[in-house]
């Protein structure tokens, strides 16, 4: 309604991904086919499932650095359980509650220590990694269990089971933070904590529940993530919160809390996917790789917020 | 405004049924300061009572008293009749008591509807966010306001005139009785400010009574229909409006005229012009404003707050830009105003808030002093401790500081001797022209008449002086002129030995 043009309402994110796309053609004959095109939903899958929760906790004026250990250790815990016999569901299960009591655990402390999440998140991604690293004995588990490979490998219709997952729950949680009184909430907690205390809000359970529910976010991730590789690493994760917290920026997230909208995360993650495809099939190694995504962020970022002015 | 005619009552005890509250006896205690000493105030159905008072004499904290900010340390809320406490903003708010501040409690990035239900959001039978009804109640609670307001745009795309509907729309439909506004004419534009009359007076014809909290004279005729004047933490007398003209107001906020001794014994001013501002404008908060400080001068900046004197001294050391205008230093016309370019020029700066601003609070005394003068006692850019240490011990010496050491940490010294550490941070690079902002809030009474001391014997050194305050008796003891600021315009130019704090508050205020 107030925005002037259709131009100015698309998000840059979505010239972005034209760019690349276009960019890619060129590189690589085979860069636009229906196989690739599959091949890079199912690689920013489980990228877009922790995008989610970088950008809760960024939208709620907090961070979340502990997002990729999780993602580990849930995959470290569920593959040393079906090891030891349990059924699939019961491991995928116990992985998942102790994932989302480790976000829990983050979410107590930045409300009722009002430490920085920063630090606390910082805490529980070397505390995470480092109890992955103990449980595997820093050996690599193997997840052969048919039924587990489904939830990374399956697919309904050709389209990959896993980028179904990320869909769904971007569906949900933009229903979530649009269409409920809670995610209302999240978004005042994060543009100004005063008014939202003022308010009535309770600010620290809903802290308590970002922080939890992105432990649930990154518990999945790491099952889907060991499902699709067979196995669990203790250091597969690794990294893959800073991917979350840039494709939460590129979508139009504001470090300062209250801004954004998940539909923009899901852009973000896919442009950061479609670049690691693209650069990987162009041939380009993985440390100029690095580079090339670093110089593009800030680019993408630097025009966003010069347009904003 | 019916109610306006009848006498006010407030000398006895007895709750008149015309009073809806009542304050007693109020006091509140800061570390150090009585903020609010033994404040009366009581309130009548539908009534504008404006609370009038300079900046610090207690406005404020008496409603963030009254609206369950701060708890009072003695006396009685009485609200219909009955005793009540109030915890918690939220508890006041149960009690029909809103407040809107100057800076507002909205979420920039949710709607107007959305702002103005937080955390009470209808619900569907499902128990979604019924939207249909969200927009609906906000349009019914605007529209009583007659604003045109979108409910659904987003309240960071809003003026601030309107986002100050959307906050008494948000207090209305809180069922709020009684509304008070903290200066809320502070960044309106006079068209702005005669929409807000209206939506008082509407309020007031469906009942709500609003406590209105000023300093501009001239409103208070045109919206007050009682006011109460606070001084020093004391309220000095409720009076009807109608009743009672601008310069019996003005000499209840100032008081009587403590005959006191004057530090600036004599103008040491000399013929050099050190430093001449020429039509500055920046926006709307700066305009067009002309000035001059000569050597061994001590020029005051005078005018209540939000008139632009720190936007003003900001402006001429270079940390905002500015829209026009030029500032000479010495003779020089700075092409880029820069705080780097001012201090080169000889120009020091107090800021206000010298605890954030002034001073790097975790650092030692003497990493402070000679934070502003590095490049002039290392000019080969390596440091010299011992020199340092030298340097640090000659100031805390000259300016007799209550400081043991050089390596003591700042934020352990008092208030005074902070801003004595500022002092000798502009004085180790020998500055000609000081800047001043409040030099002496927060700091006890000593230290204040030392600071002032100071601040003489440097003009008569031949330095340069520009000083904002808000105290009226530190201008008349201390300047040898004033320029009166309003609204981000130099009002009125006095030489402070002819004139008074009425006459200065008069042209602070409007009144004249």
């Amino acid at each position: 309604m107030r925005t002037p043009t259709l131009l100015g309402k698309v998000p840059g994110s979505v010239y972005a991904i034209l760019f690349l796309l276009l960019l890619f053609r060129f590189g690589s004959a085979r860069f636009l086919s229906v196989s690739n095109f599959l091949n890079i939903l199912q690689q920013s899958s489980i990228l877009a499932i922790v995008s989610i929760g970088s950008f809760l906790a960024i939208l709620s004026h907090g961070i979340d650095l502990s997002l990729g250990a999780i993602v580990t250790f849930a995959g470290v815990v569920s593959a040393l359980l079906m090891v030891q016999g349990y059924d699939v569901i019961t491991a995928c299960l116990i992985a998942l509650t102790v994932s989302i009591a480790a976000g829990a655990v983050n979410g107590f402390l930045i409300a009722y220590t009002r430490v920085d999440p920063f630090i606390v998140t910082l805490g529980a991604m070397g505390t995470c990694e480092g109890l992955a690293l103990v449980l595997a004995h820093g050996a690599t588990i193997p997840a052969s269990n048919a039924t587990f490979k489904l939830l990374g490998g399956g697919s309904l219709l050709l389209v990959p089971l896993s980028a179904l997952i990320a869909l769904a729950s971007y569906g949900l949680f933009g229903f979530l933070l649009k269409r409920t009184a809670l995610g209302t909430h999240i978004y005042a907690v994060g543009g100004s904590e005063e008014a939202a205390l003022l308010s009535g809000i309770q600010v620290r359970m809903l802290k308590i529940l970002v922080y939890s529910v992105n432990g649930l976010l990154a518990g999945f991730a790491g099952l889907v993530l060991a499902s699709r590789l067979g196995a669990a690493n203790p250091s597969q994760g690794i990294g893959i919160e800073f991917d979350g917290i840039a494709a939460a920026v590129l979508g139009g997230a504001s470090l300062a809390g209250g801004r954004g909208n998940v539909w923009g995360t899901f852009m973000g993650a896919v442009i950061i996917a479609i670049l690691r495809n693209g650069l990987n099939m162009a041939g380009l190694p993985m440390a100029l790789q690095m580079v090339i995504v670093g110089l593009i962020m800030v680019g993408v970022l630097t025009l966003d917020t010069l347009r904003r002015k | 405004m019916q109610q306006a005619a009848n006498p006010p009552s407030t000398e006895n005890g007895h709750v008149t049924p015309t009073e809806i509250l009542r304050l007693e006896a109020i006091t509140k205690q800061f570390p150090g300061v009585k903020a609010l000493d033994n404040v009366d105030l009581d309130l009548r159905p539908s009534e504008v009572h404006v609370l009038l008072g300079e900046n610090g004499a207690g406005k404020s904290t008496l409603m963030k008293v009254l609206a369950g900010v701060y708890p009072a340390d003695g006396g009685r809320i009485v609200l219909n009749g009955q005793q009540v406490q109030m915890h918690s903003p939220r508890h006041a708010r149960e009690h029909g008591i809103s407040i809107i501040y100057q800076e507002f409690n909205l979420v920039p990035d949710l709607t107007v509807a959305q702002n103005i239900f937080l955390g009470r959001e209808p619900r569907t039978a499902v128990g979604l966010v019924d939207r249909k009804a969200l927009a609906a109640g906000a349009k019914k609670f605007l529209d009583f306001l007659n604003a045109d307001i979108d409910v659904g745009a987003k309240i960071h795309s809003l003026g601030v005139a309107q986002q100050q509907l959307v906050e008494v729309a948000k207090a209305l439909s809180l069922e709020s009785r009684i509304l008070i506004m903290d200066e809320p004419t502070a960044t309106l534009s006079e068209p702005e400010i005669q929409r807000l009359f209206e939506t008082i007076r509407n309020l007031q014809r469906s009942g709500v009574s609003i406590i209105y909290i000023s300093h501009r004279l001239q409103e208070i005729r045109q919206i007050g229909d009682r006011v109460t004047v606070l001084r020093d933490g004391r309220a000095v007398g409720t009076r009807s409006v109608a009743e009672t003209s601008l310069e019996v107001l003005i000499q209840m906020m100032v008081g009587r005229t403590v005959s006191q001794r004057r530090i600036r014994t004599r103008n040491t001013a000399g013929p050099r012009e050190i430093l001449r501002v020429e039509s500055l404008s920046r926006g709307r908060t700066l305009r067009d404003i002309s000035l001059a400080v000569r050597e061994g001068e001590i020029v005051a900046l005078a005018g209540l707050v939000g008139s632009g004197r720190t936007e003003l001294a900001r402006a001429i050391f270079g940390i905002d830009p500015v829209d026009s205008g030029t500032i000479t230093l010495m003779g020089c016309t700075l092409p880029n105003p820069s705080p780097a370019a001012c201090i080169r020029g000889g120009m020091g700066f107090l800021p206000e808030n010298r605890k954030e601003d002034g001073l790097a609070q975790i650092l030692p005394v003497k990493d402070n002093i000679v934070q502003a003068s590095l490049r002039k006692l290392f000019p080969w850019g390596l440091l010299d401790h011992g020199l340092e240490r030298a340097t640090a011990r000659k100031y805390i010496q000259d300016l007799s500081m209550a400081c043991p050491s050089v390596f003591r940490v700042t934020r352990f010294l008092s208030g005074g001797t902070q801003q004595k550490v500022v002092l000798a941070k502009w004085l180790c690079p020998e500055s000609r022209f000081l800047v001043f902002d409040e030099p002496t809030r927060g700091i006890d009474v000593g230290a204040k008449e030392e600071i002032h001391l100071l601040m003489n014997s440097l003009a008569e050194k031949g330095v340069g002086i520009l000083m904002i305050s808000s105290e009226l008796p530190e201008i008349l003891s201390l300047s040898d002129r004033v320029y009166v600021m309003r609204e981000g315009a130099i009002t009125k130019e006095l030489i402070t030995e002819r004139t008074s704090q009425e006459e200065i508050i008069g042209f602070a205020a409007g009144g004249k």
